[in-house]
């Protein structure tokens, strides 16, 4: 029997490669769904058998590419769930350019997932990034390039934090590249630099900034997939590493409040959604800090609603997005007119992150705080509640109430704006029936939790009512405040801004210094150097044509006055020849005579 | 029919939220009992009658005033970074 393991995520890469052949529509549909299909199908099929597969020897290393597990299989799962949805929403878009990108980084996603140590997590960390960033490049227009170049500085920085910890880590050990838990309690050089490293992609700060900054200028169908792929592979991979890093709880607990409050202050739709990202892997963060089993069990529960509802709001802000070609809150508004069942999709989507009961946050979000609880973190518990209130406050109300309610916009954007493409209701849909199965059947989602020990019921009427009350005294709060809410065509400085202006910072040094400097250096070279080289070479030009050239043309002269001379010798008369000829041998002889 | 009904609550706004305070008011009672005979309370306040929705409306209140104040200090002009 042969014992072949075939990755999901080279499925995603064959097709990606193949895709450019697919040109035309009548193909290239099917193809396009036929490839994430077959590749969750694969994951299912991976999933069933745990163990460990694809190890693959390569100089003195053995490199695993498949660890298949109870933490592995429930992220796979999600992300391959995901790489359909995402597919799909974006199925009518002709750039081929992205459909590959966004495979490649998907495979990276996987690869990470189920890779077992840290050279095959590099490779597939980069693929990550690289995939990535063209989500972005892909929209075009100058300021998607600069976010895309600065989201790679970010994560080129936080690759090379992860390489340099990991080496360390092999000569430490004595060539240990085993990626699994680290020892957190005693933590090394290296265990920082792998956490520093892991958590950039994780958006903890202070490396949050590429976040927001990255996802508000994707195209509208790369920002689908940006928004579930890397924050969530990252948090998969602090599980796997950092459980029980207590400084990983005051970092999630500034994730949650702090993107909370920048997400009201927000007045890009897509930049609150991106703010709420961090908000709620703040939870996630959390948990991974506390680290015990329920903790764990919650941070990965929450992941995958998380990437649900996520994926869904980001779906309906890119429809509208798509149609009318806005995203600020400030040009939109009054749009249930013209795309109803967008904003219903879109509703079930901000209730799902708010966390009501019946939607999918409400059975992930409890276990991490209740995990809290239990371990006696009461300030750690209250502010978690604290942070449950906001995203209704600026996700369900703010966000759902500025685009499609509120003052309508102007007749220029209501004329564009309509229902989406059938492809993206289906997965628009598809999301929101998900958001609904997992808040309502609770087996679906709490059945590939990776610790199955451990129990918890969040339909409790405690929980029910503490959670009800939060919600509609919050949602009371939005009503007395809501002019105060009201968007304003600002931006907000965050952290990015020390980059951004360091970057800044060192053209103008360029300019001012190096700039200036080179340009006295050559004046400088300029009035010395070449002042000097001049008289010297004036020098030796006199010296060439009075010494040199006066020796070699007196030489000539003197030549050509011998050779006059001589000339006049031979007149061709015989005579005179015979009369030279004796003078010259009587000389001779009387020289001779003489001279013995 | 999402048109129809959202008009149709609209027309109606201000027995919407008569609705919604009663449905708050409601919620509260049943919370409180809820809380009184749970053992699910973490610490002994939680049994206080209302504590859930105060908790809500101070903790919302609590992050729109602070999100005012600091939008006060790092709110600027949206082509801030494009010169």
């Amino acid at each position: 029997m042969i014992d072949f393991w075939l990755h999901p995520a080279f499925i995603l890469i064959v097709g990606a490669l193949l895709l450019p052949i697919m040109k035309n529509p009548v193909v290239r549909r099917p193809f396009l769904v036929l490839v994430p299909v077959l590749t969750f199908a694969q994951i299912l099929a991976v999933n069933a058998k745990p163990g460990v597969y694809g190890v693959v020897s390569y100089l003195n290393w053995n490199l695993t590419f498949g660890r298949v597990d109870n933490l592995s299989t429930i992220f796979a799962f999600i992300m391959g769930l995901m790489c359909i949805i995402g597919t799909v929403y974006g199925m009518h878009d002709k750039n081929q350019f992205q459909h590959m990108a966004s495979w490649f980084y998907a495979a990276g996603s996987l690869g990470v997932i189920y890779c077992a140590d840290y050279l095959v997590l590099f490779l597939f960390w980069e693929m990550m990034s690289f995939g990535s960033v063209f989500l972005i490049w892909c929209a075009k227009g100058p300021k998607a390039l600069k976010a895309g170049y600065r989201y790679l500085f970010v994560h080129t920085a936080g690759g090379l934090f992860l390489l340099a910890g990991f080496v360390l880590r092999y000569q430490a050990t004595g060539g240990d590249l085993f990626f699994g838990p680290l020892d957190v309690a005693n933590p090394q050089l290296y265990t920082y630099l792998i956490a520093i490293g892991l958590i950039v992609n994780a958006a903890v700060p202070p490396f949050h900034s590429w976040l927001p900054d990255a996802y508000a200028e994707a195209t509208f169908n790369g920002s689908v997939f940006l928004c579930a792929f890397t924050t969530k592979t990252a948090i998969y991979a602090c599980i796997r590493a950092l459980s029980g890093m207590d400084l990983l709880i005051p970092l999630g607990l500034v994730m949650i409040l702090g993107a909370i409050i920048y997400g009201i202050m927000e007045n890009d739709s897509r930049r609150v959604l991106a703010w709420d990202i961090i908000s709620q892997v703040g939870y996630m963060v959390v948990g991974i800090g506390i680290g015990t089993p329920l903790a764990i069990n919650g941070a990965a529960a929450h992941a995958v609603v998380h990437i649900l509802y996520k994926s869904l709001l980001f779906m309906g802000v890119g429809s509208v997005m798509y149609m009318t070609g806005k995203t600020k809150l400030t040009e939109l508004g009054g749009l249930y007119k013209k795309m109803p069942v967008t904003m219903f999709l879109t509703l079930i989507g901000g209730l799902s992150v708010s966390a009501f009961p019946l939607f999918c946050a409400f059975v992930s979000k409890a276990m991490i705080i209740t995990a809290a609880m239990n371990e006696h973190m009461m300030w750690t518990g209250y502010l978690l509640l604290v942070g449950s209130a906001g995203p209704f406050v600026y996700v369900c109300l703010k966000l759902v109430y500025y685009i499609f309610f509120g003052e309508e916009c102007d007749a220029d954007t209501m004329d564009k704006a309509a229902e989406p493409p059938v492809n993206m209701k289906i997965a628009m849909m598809f999301g929101a029936f998900m958001c609904v199965l997992v808040g309502t059947y609770v087996p679906f989602l709490y059945n590939m939790l990776p610790f199955q020990f451990v129990e918890y019921h969040p339909y409790g009427a405690y929980h029910i009512a503490e959670t009800l009350q939060i919600l509609a005294f919050a949602g009371f709060g939005f009503f007395v405040f809501r002019k105060y809410l009201k968007p304003t065509d600002t931006i907000s400085i965050d952290l990015d801004w020390i980059y951004r202006m360091f970057g800044r910072g060192f053209y103008w040094f360029d300019k001012m210094v190096v700039e200036r400097v080179d340009t006295w250096v050559s004046r400088i070279w300029d009035f010395v150097l070449i002042t000097i080289l001049m008289q010297v070479s004036k020098f030796w030009s006199w010296f060439d044509w009075h010494a040199i050239d006066g020796v070699v043309d007196g030489l000539a002269r003197s030549v050509r006055s011998l050779g006059g001379q001589v000339r006049r010798l031979q007149s061709g008369q015989i005579q005179y020849n015979i009369y030279f000829a004796a003078t010259v041998m009587a000389i001779a002889i009387f020289a001779y005579a003489f001279a013995s | 029919m999402i048109i129809r009904l959202v008009e149709y609550l609209q027309e109606r706004l201000q027995t919407v939220i008569a609705v919604c305070y009663v449905l708050m008011a409601g919620l509260t009672i049943w919370g409180s009992v809820v809380a009184y005979h749970s053992h699910h309370t973490h610490m002994f306040f939680e049994k206080w009658p209302g504590f859930w929705s105060l908790f809500g409306l101070v903790a919302c209140f609590g992050l729109l005033i602070v999100a005012k104040w600091l939008g006060n200090c790092v709110k600027t002009r949206e082509d801030y970074y494009d010169d």
